[in-house]
């Protein structure tokens, strides 16, 4: 996108700066699933410009930054990949926060081509929330070696909202995004989303909270009435109390919002319904919406689109040689960045003392007092060359060899052979990952000793 | 057709889920990954440590500690 941006704009740092607060800034948030590609679309789109931003009061950082297209300024929110915004774990109230109360001039809602059904949830849980989204369908290469096609416009027709396909290391798709970003923030395309059809039991149940929920909450709200209403009739407690939280009024103890509850739960009594079955039928709505969609846009062209990735998961994993080929595999990696950043280390620190002799013969010929040499010389000039000749080689082995072991899918088979060892330490799999990157700074450290 | 427990599913055998008997939240989180009755969900590969095991349903591939799998009733 930097690419995108200097053909734009050729003007300096400064220039884009200045014309930041000349044009219109509008706000764009990145939402989706885990693992789709989301930060990678970011980082393209945003380029080298973004700043992590520390927001008050929350311990989990999201990552803002600005791009920008025509004469328009976006700025991208990336917000945690969730699967819902009904559950609660701390990165989904961060992500159901934002949308709910950062009210955003679009929504870029990021799902993974190769599992459309499953992200389909989210689209259409923040769908009750705000109208402006665009669904981007991300990782199609990964589609496209896994036989599956999709009917974008289809999809877009069903889903009531503009549908584009990415693939998120291509700078030419993240062109295509950022027009569509751009005609849905200058309300050149009006998104129009198709909800979910719910249950009849759920719509009537809705449909009897609604107007209570209409007269208690102030219309600044009104895109959560049907959000509200929906955590009300599953008796979503805890993602309720939130929402008072933000907006200051008590929802679940007024006395007008109780009787309807009330009302609705006899309703329920009378069909035989039971109350704490509504959050399954709420969610089973939204799967069969999802379930319906997916079987008319997606096509499989070969039926087990994943057996090879099976034969090669079950040896990952098996218990014989699931732990030998991790070891040997991280081994691998660790003896190669130790070992083979000797020889840049060794050249570097060749090159280092070979400058360093100059920079003595320069700074004595201007006859700099001693002890000014001494500091920048023997203090600054000898630490800096010893770090960046100590620290530097191992870095530039590990960290890519490291990607590319992320890239070939094999982090996560780690993660799910270490799980119960993790567990132990009341954590999941998943730290596997930051573990192994920690071990990138021990590589340097031992090294040294 | 006796209900048992997802966590006592052998590999490869394809099963239905009847029922999740769990608490109010892990219900939701369940849901949201598309657990839900009449589904079918089959047992795929067992972590080579630990009872850790991945389950392929709805064309996904999702991981289950035993001690959440068995909160999960299915039928043959």
């Amino acid at each position: 996108m930097e690419l995108l941006n200097s053909s734009k704009k050729k003007g300096n740092t400064q220039k884009r700066f200045n014309s930041r607060y000349e044009n219109n800034i509008y706000t764009v948030t990145l939402a989706g699933n885990p693992n789709v590609g989301k930060s990678t679309i970011f980082n393209g789109l945003t380029g080298l410009r973004q700043h992590t931003g520390n927001w008050t009061g929350k311990t989990v950082t999201y990552a803002t930054g600005t791009c920008s297209y025509e004469d328009n300024n976006f700025e991208f929110v990336d917000i945690p990949g969730t699967y819902s915004l009904m559950s609660n774990s701390e990165e989904e109230e961060i992500a159901k926060d934002h949308i709910c109360f950062n009210k955003t001039d679009c929504t870029v809602i990021v799902v993974d081509s190769t599992r459309l059904e499953r992200s389909l949830n989210l689209v259409y849980q923040i769908m009750e929330i705000t109208n402006n989204i665009i669904v981007c369908v991300n990782l199609l290469d990964e589609a496209q070696k896994k036989g599956i096609t999709i009917d974008f416009e289809l999809l877009s027709k069903r889903l009531g909202v503009p549908v584009i396909g990415t693939n998120g290391k291509k700078i030419k798709s993240l062109k295509k995004l950022l027009k569509i970003i751009n005609d849905v923030c200058t309300n050149k395309i009006f998104p129009t989303p198709i909800k979910a059809k719910y249950v009849p039991i759920i719509e009537e149940s809705v449909d009897m909270i609604f107007p209570t929920v209409k007269k208690i909450i102030p219309k600044k709200y009104s895109h959560l009435y049907k959000w509200i209403s929906l955590g009300l009739i599953e008796n979503n407690s805890k993602s309720i109390s939130n929402i008072e939280a933000k907006i200051g009024i008590n929802i679940l103890n007024n006395i007008e919002i109780k009787n309807k509850l009330e009302e609705i739960y006899q309703m329920l009594d009378k069909r035989n319904v039971n109350k704490d079955d509504l959050n399954y039928w709420i969610v089973s709505s939204i799967l069969f919406n999802s379930e319906n969609i997916c079987n008319e846009v997606c096509k499989f062209k070969k039926n087990d689109y994943n057996s090879r990735d099976k034969k090669i998961d079950k040896i990952l994993t098996s218990k014989i040689w699931g732990i030998p080929i991790m070891l040997t595999l991280l081994g691998l990696i660790f003896w190669i960045t130790i070992v083979g950043a000797n020889y840049p280390s060794q050249a570097l620190s060749t090159f280092f003392t070979w400058l360093e002799g100059y920079i003595t013969y320069g700074l004595e010929t201007i006859n700099t007092p001693n002890w000014l040499q001494s500091i920048l010389i023997d203090g600054v000039y000898t630490t800096a060359s010893w770090v960046i000749s100590v620290m530097l080689p191992p870095m530039a082995i590990f960290f890519p060899l490291f990607t590319l072991l992320e890239d070939l899918g094999y982090l996560p088979r780690v993660s799910f052979n270490l799980d119960s060892c993790f567990k132990k330490a009341c954590s999941s799999g998943k730290q596997a990952l930051t573990m192994c990157m920690g071990f990138g700074c021990n590589a340097a450290r031992y090294r040294r000793s | 057709m006796n209900n048992q427990t997802l966590d006592t599913i052998s590999l490869g055998k394809t099963v239905t889920i009847s029922r999740l008997n769990c608490s109010k939240l892990i219900k939701r989180r369940l849901l949201d990954l598309g657990i839900i009755n009449s589904t079918k969900i089959t047992p795929v590969l067992k972590s080579s440590i630990g009872n850790l095991v991945a389950y392929e349903i709805r064309n996904n591939i999702i991981a289950l500690r035993a001690e959440d799998a068995c909160l999960i009733e299915v039928i043959n």
